[in-house]
């Protein structure tokens, strides 16, 4: 007999603007992930039902989805942890939706804008002068960092971003610090800028939902708080050096 | 076409998960030692006052209602304090070299000064 398990499914039909709940009972093999089982529902039972995805194990970021309340990559919630079901599947909070799973990302990507997520340079050196020499102990200041994939798990997660609509979050803001740690980088005072003003860093609570649910440990929590101290150290070092200071 | 109205987490977002619980908890201890520190400078304002009105004050602060509003506050100030010094390892990135310098190390200490503290004032009141 073959193993079943309901998907309660959020639908979301954006000429109607209806949105509901769908079951699907999706005979299910003992590997699977939820996004397996959602592959399947398009394939085999509902050809409409919308969802993104790519990659399916970890890397691309896409398929960020609430599972039974938590925001999770459907490519690593394997079914068998949500046995016996049902298992529901909506798509990210906080963001607005395009069409049942699929979510529309422009919020993030101006707020990511605003942190300057490159090198920044006072003066661009030639290429023939070879490349920006880095030891593995200051590559090791914000490597974690760079793991961030974009799945915007934490923002879904975050209680700041759903009453303060405004607050950059969490991924913008760890991004940003990540540019400031880098020992290449020279635009920390145009970051900082946009991180201390009233959208930044300050208007994060420490709740630390983001950092629970990130898939790859990159702790923006713990980002946003050295980003506070550094913040304030570079607000009083503009005392002491007024023109000197955030570089 | 149009997109649906934001997904928020909505205003019981508290009791969604515990872990949004503790961070509300720990939030609301900041009430309880707020109204604490109003009732000490209260208190403090008595001493320069006349004797029979500190001795009524302090009188005051003997009901049973007072002392469970103490024993709540003990508890929560203790609560911030532990999740406090807990946390701070995570706003407190020490290096040496290429690995980062282990929390407990940057948190101990932290216990250590919440424990000297608190048997100063131990002494200072019990004495």
């Amino acid at each position: 007999m073959a193993n079943t398990v309901v998907l309660e499914v959020f639908r979301y039909d954006p000429d109607t603007q209806v949105a509901r709940m769908q079951d699907f009972e999706v005979e299910y093999q003992d590997d699977w992930v939820v996004l397996d089982a959602l592959n399947h529902i398009k394939d085999q039972i509902d050809g409409s039902l919308s969802h993104r995805w790519s990659c399916r194990m970890g890397v691309c970021g896409s398929c960020g989805m609430v599972v039974n309340g938590y925001p999770k990559l459907t490519c690593s919630a394997f079914i068998r942890d949500y046995l016996p079901g049902p298992i529901r599947v909506e798509p990210l909070a906080n963001f607005e939706v395009e069409r049942d799973l699929i979510v529309d990302f422009d919020m993030f990507l101006e707020k990511l804008q605003k942190v300057t997520p490159w090198l920044v340079r006072d003066e661009e050196r030639p290429i023939e002068d070879g490349e920006h020499i880095q030891t593995p102990a200051q590559l090791a200041q914000y490597k974690q960092y760079t793991f961030c994939i974009n799945c915007m798990l934490c923002y879904s997660a975050c209680p700041v971003v759903s009453h303060e609509p405004d607050f950059l979050g969490p991924a913008a803001l760890a991004l940003g610090h990540r540019y400031n740690l880098d020992s290449r980088d020279q635009g920390k005072g145009l970051r900082l800028d946009e991180m201390l003003s009233s959208d930044g860093i300050w208007d994060c609570t420490f709740v630390g939902a983001c950092s629970d649910v990130c898939p790859k440990h990159v702790d923006p929590a713990g980002a946003i708080q050295q980003a506070k101290v550094s913040g304030t150290m570079e607000y009083f070092k503009s005392f002491l050096m007024p023109t000197g200071s955030r570089k | 076409m149009s997109k649906s109205s934001r997904q928020a987490l909505g205003a019981r977002w508290w009791l969604m998960r515990r872990s949004y619980f503790l961070v509300f908890l720990r939030e609301l201890t900041s009430i309880f030692i707020a109204s604490y520190l109003v009732i000490l400078l209260l208190l403090l304002a008595k001493v320069g006052g006349d004797a029979g009105s500190y001795e009524s004050f302090r009188e005051s602060l003997t009901f049973p209602g007072m002392l469970v509003f103490g024993v709540i506050t003990l508890a929560f100030t203790l609560f911030h304090s532990i999740t406090f010094i807990n946390l701070i390892p995570r706003g407190m990135a020490i290096w040496r070299g290429e690995e980062r310098v282990h929390p407990a190390l940057i948190a101990g200490p932290g216990y250590v000064g919440l424990v000297v503290v608190v048997a100063i004032v131990l002494v200072a009141i019990l004495r």
